[in-house]
């Protein structure tokens, strides 16, 4: 797509920037052909993923020496003579520059942003060390109203970044620019604080804030983003699969990105970037027997005679490890005849059973009824939601939702609770029956016709079905459980030449894989791998534990699961896991050790397997 | 004080769920705080305006003529019938100086300050006339009848210092007229 908003360049122009010849491709925008050349060109309202507007005025080039012209919204066209680097270009520039510094509060040592901030490059850039403009010293309050988020308007230069993060990148459009002329602002909803606001705490537009108008209370005054040390890893809070561009220095971690270059431009969700920072449980890092410190083997030598006296032994594991470390706990506590249970393998096991069935039924591929991207949802027709849940389970989904149905694609929101995207939704079909009489109910009205109708059919479905005949595509949320319902919904893609995005519970999708049975009722030893699980998703080894005579807890952080334990055997903390994660599309990411772990384990595999020796 | 005259209207008109004597809708009230006949109100306006982004100024200038200023719960009303985001709605409609986002008196009082009137004492009567009203620029009287507010050069600069109220225009007065001109609203309004 062309981000130029004049006439059209031709295809591959030949132009010539401060005097060096350089090749656009058709429809580049003359910052594009630059970049691509490697000339630096000034920008501050640009960002990577998102459209142009011209805004901040520092790319201003001259034209043919003839004209001034915004590189990033003009289009390069062959013969263009463009000059980058010129005093008059400059004393524009410096002129802008001062008039946003007097415009707010720009005291920049006081400022978490410090040595980060783009403005203040721009600054010493054009060689300004002071304002001519008489300072406006603006009365603002920071909003200190979201737990994550702090948005202080005082370093803000209306670049509007944060505001076509939110709309095109999010599709939330909780920002935008109000009062517009002399006092425009940055304005969440209709004038609340973020606090209060429809804002879903991503913090996508903090990572796009080119100073410290929006910054997170979790990384703030920890350091200088560039004296950081950067790794690349695989987010594990849910089954999408983000990558995580994590920030260290002294060994801790200062802030988590989304990585810009990555799938999902950038985009991450509160989960990601803040819940894992913000962690704040004592870290576990000797092992405990009856409430005593011991050293490791005779923890797993305990561990290992607990389990081998056993009548019987429940075994659970959290889906956030990598798949590698859930095969060696399966191995490990086959060893002693455990029964297995990992959240989201019960739906993902039943998942495959229904493709297969399908497979062989309709004589469709699996592979062609699974989305391959979540791109793909953006180019649907129609989209089909089946529980609205994927807004908190699965955020970043949501976010293409919500940009698919912001575009031009038709959404239609299936859910038997509050639907969550009903502002996004062009059908919101709240669900008296199950979900499966509705799906029933489009595919008689999508085969046969409206002569199909079933009584109490209501219109939405008629709707619905109209819509199939598209390019649609059906998201199914983690509260899709039951077979028949699943049955419906893939057999309604299949016969509808249309695809579907699974959303299970399963963070790890490789669940599916993981040998995984009922557990048993009377079963005396619980073994429970919870590594850093937290709040809710501690309840089910809570349970298990409390079920048990005998608790053996592998777990990261101090929790009331660790407080009931009778062995603790500490486990590795998300920055310090190592293996691949396989995503809701069936690919396999790598998780990468961001941080050396702080205690003596230095591989959950390695302990599981001591754990499977002692058994043999 | 009107502001803390309308802070205590506004908490009595939550207290009641039939509404009250007062037509004044606080400007922060939302769509759960109003009630039904209201939602319906804004809801029959916006049967006549386009479901979509062009409907948005539109909106806003029929929901302001019913309220004579825009209550923050027609926004949510408004973003959904042109499926528009909460902060298009109120970027837009903050934009414009047409749109008040306050509540407003039944009259609106105008003090010319363009250069002539500015010249010829406009400050003085704009004083006077708030004086006499009780109110500052921007407020409601108590009875909710009148709003001052400053505007520049209504276009009378042969009859400064102009004040307009609502269509009438009177000029050139004398800071003493505030109270006669005033009168004459009060009586016909009564």
């Amino acid at each position: 797509m062309s981000k130029a908003t004049q006439s059209e360049a031709e295809t591959g122009v030949t132009l010539e920037i401060d005097g060096q010849e350089v090749q656009a491709r058709d429809g580049q925008t003359i910052l594009e052909a630059a970049k691509e050349a490697d000339i630096d060109i000034p920008t501050l309202c640009e960002h990577a993923n998102l459209s142009n507007v011209g805004a901040c005025r520092m790319c201003l080039v001259e034209v043919d020496g003839e004209r001034n012209e915004t590189a990033c919204t003009t289009a390069a066209q062959d013969g263009m003579e463009i000059s980058v680097e010129t005093d008059e270009l400059w004393t524009h520039r410096r002129t802008m520059l001062e008039m946003m510094f007097a415009d707010q509060n720009h005291y920049c040592m006081y400022c978490e942003m410090e040595g980060d901030c783009e403005l203040e490059d721009m600054f010493n850039r054009a060689g300004l060390d002071s304002s001519r403009v008489p300072l406006e010293y603006p009365d603002i309050e920071p909003d200190a109203s979201n737990e994550y988020i702090t948005m202080d308007l005082d370093r803000c230069i209306s670049c509007g970044r944060c505001v076509r993060t939110c709309d095109e990148i999010v599709g939330n459009g909780t920002l935008n620019f109000g009062n517009r002329g002399r006092e425009t602002t940055i304005v969440v909803d209709d004038d609340v604080s973020l606090g209060e606001s429809s804002c879903v705490s991503c913090g996508s537009c903090v990572q796009a804030c080119p100073t410290g108008a929006l910054y997170s209370p979790l990384s703030a005054y920890k350091g200088r983003e560039r004296n950081c040390e950067v790794e690349t890893t695989t987010c594990s809070e849910c089954s999408v699969g983000c990558e995580l561009d994590v920030y260290t220095n002294s060994g801790r971690i200062v802030k988590i990105e989304g990585n810009e270059d990555g799938p999902a431009d950038g985009q991450l969700c509160e989960m990601g970037r803040f819940e894992l920072l913000a962690d704040g449980r004592e870290r576990l890092v000797e092992p405990q027997v009856d409430g005593e410190t011991v050293s490791l083997e005779d923890a797993i030598d305990r561990a290992s005679a607990t389990l081998a006296g056993a009548n019987g032994v429940n075994a659970f594991a959290s889906d956030r490890l990598p798949t590698e470390t859930l095969e060696a706990f399966s191995e490990a506590l086959a060893a002693y005849d455990a029964s297995l249970e990992i959240p989201g393998a019960e739906r993902a096991t039943l998942e495959s059973e229904v493709l297969s069935a399908l497979e062989a039924e309709l004589d469709v591929e699996t592979a062609d009824l699974l989305v391959d991207s979540l791109h793909d949802l953006e180019d649907s027709d129609t989209l089909v939601v089946y529980d609205t849940g994927i807004v908190e389970s699965h955020p970043v989904v949501a976010s293409y939702v919500r940009r698919a149905a912001n575009g031009e694609t038709t959404l239609v929101t299936i859910d038997d609770g509050e639907d969550r995207l009903e502002r996004f939704a062009d059908h919101s079909i709240e669900l008296a029956a199950p979900a499966a009489t509705v799906t029933e109910q489009v595919t008689d009205v999508f085969e046969g016709g409206t002569e199909a109708l079933a009584d109490g059919t209501v219109e939405d479905i008629v709707d619905v079905s109209l819509q199939l005949s598209g390019d649609a595509t059906f998201v199914l949320g983690p509260a899709v459980e039951d077979a028949e319902t699943m049955v419906d919904i893939f057999g309604l893609a299949a016969t509808s030449d249309n695809e579907v995005l699974s959303l299970g519970p399963g963070r790890n999708s490789a669940v599916a894989n993981v040998p995984t049975d009922d557990l048993e009722t009377d079963a005396d030893v619980a073994y429970l791998l919870a590594a850093d699980d937290r709040d809710d998703d501690l309840d089910r080894s809570i349970e298990l534990a409390r079920e048990a005579d005998t608790a053996i807890v592998h777990a990261t952080r101090a929790s009331a699961l660790t407080e009931i334990a009778d062995v603790v055997i500490p486990a590795l903390d998300w920055f310090e896991r190592e293996g691949t994660i396989v995503d809701a599309d069936g690919e396999d990411r790598a998780i990468e050790r961001v941080l050396d772990p702080r205690g003596e384990i230095d591989s959950d595999r390695e302990l599981l397997a001591d754990l499977q020796e002692v058994a043999a | 004080m009107a502001t803390l005259e309308r802070v205590k209207q506004s908490l009595r008109s939550g207290e009641s769920e039939s509404g009250t004597d007062s037509d004044i809708i606080p400007a922060d009230a939302g769509v759960e705080d109003v009630c039904d006949d209201e939602i319906e109100t804004v809801e029959a306006i916006l049967t006549d305006v386009r479901p979509e982004k062009r409907g948005v100024i539109p909106a806003l200038q029929q929901v302001q003529d019913e309220y004579g200023y825009l209550p923050k719960f027609a926004f949510e009303l408004i973003a959904r019938h042109c499926e528009k985001s909460l902060a298009d709605i109120y970027s837009t409609a903050s934009f414009y100086s047409q749109f008040h986002l306050e509540p407003r008196g039944d009259y609106s009082v105008r003090v010319c300050t363009g250069t002539a009137c500015h010249v010829a004492g406009a400050d003085e009567v704009s004083e006077e006339l708030q004086d006499e009203l009780g109110v500052g620029l921007d407020e409601v009287t108590d009875d909710g009848s009148f709003t001052i507010e400053h505007v520049r050069c209504v276009g009378a600069c042969g009859l400064a210092p102009v004040v307009t109220v609502d269509d009438d225009v009177h000029g050139p007065i004398e800071p003493d007229d505030a109270e006669t001109i005033i009168e004459e609203y009060n009586e016909s309004g009564d």
